[in-house]
């Protein structure tokens, strides 16, 4: 069986006993975490709203900087990069 | 983030994109601001998305290289963001990397990785706007995690 991943808005402001306008102004102002699947839409993931609802949303820290250095990741490795088409001898053959 | 950031400032931008990932319930490991032996700083820090974990769970990924520049402060010169959703089947990607060769030969510094089919791209490489940041990034890849509709690689251009 499926389990839910996202809450609506309205599903949530059914949860906690508000308004949805409530629960958008909790989004907006960063309080609630949500994604956005379009410009009007937004989902709150379950475990998102459980955190909420727990009062144990984690607040910033500053990330430790490492002791020792380390290879340089290669991002991309891997992929082919594309060749440049040279257009203009494709029009002088065409 | 602005265009150059010093060392305490990637860390704390670190520190708050992990933040941003846990708090919407992605699974993410204790995270290090990295030092290379190229002199640069960066991160690279994978999240394990919440919902369908057999066979494999939904993944994002943030790696990000910062270039030393003037008076102690950091540029971001490499960046790959991603999601890989196993159970939709489907990748979504934002890179800059191999700047020279994308440049001289495309004239452009980023692309994007599109897949309807995880693993048969239609196109190896599309044409992108720069993001800004990790919040950006994550923002739009998020978008697309358990949603129904099609990622819309038809709608990018093809670099080509």
């Amino acid at each position: 069986m499926q389990t839910k991943l996202f809450l609506s808005p309205v599903e949530v402001a059914v949860e906690l006993s508000i308004s949805p306008s409530t629960v958008l102004r909790l989004i907006h102002d960063d309080r609630l975490p949500a994604i956005k699947v379009s410009d009007r839409i937004y989902r709150i993931p379950v475990a998102a709203f459980e955190k909420y609802k727990a009062g144990s949303l984690e607040a910033p820290f500053v990330a430790p900087v490492s002791g020792a250095t380390r290879p340089r990741p290669r991002i991309g490795a891997g992929e082919v990069i594309p060749e440049a088409i040279d257009r203009s001898a494709r029009v002088r053959t065409a | 983030m602005s265009s150059s950031s010093s060392r305490q400032q990637v860390a704390s931008y670190l520190g708050g994109l992990t933040v941003f990932l846990r708090n919407l319930g992605v699974a993410v490991p204790e995270c290090v601001l990295d030092r290379y032996d190229t002199g640069e700083i960066g991160f690279q820090i994978e999240g394990t998305l919440p919902g369908w974990q057999d066979p494999k769970p939904a993944i994002v990924l943030a790696t990000e290289i910062w270039r030393p520049a003037a008076s102690g402060r950091y540029e971001r010169v490499e960046y790959g963001y991603e999601l890989t959703d196993h159970q939709a089947g489907r990748r979504r990607a934002f890179h800059m990397h191999h700047t020279d060769d994308f440049l001289a030969r495309f004239g452009v510094l980023v692309h994007e990785h599109c897949e309807e089919v995880l693993g048969r791209p239609r196109c190896g490489h599309y044409y992108g706007l720069p993001v800004q940041n990790g919040y950006e990034a994550f923002n739009a890849l998020l978008g697309h995690w358990g949603q129904a509709e099609p990622l819309g690689c038809g709608q990018l251009r093809c670099i080509e």
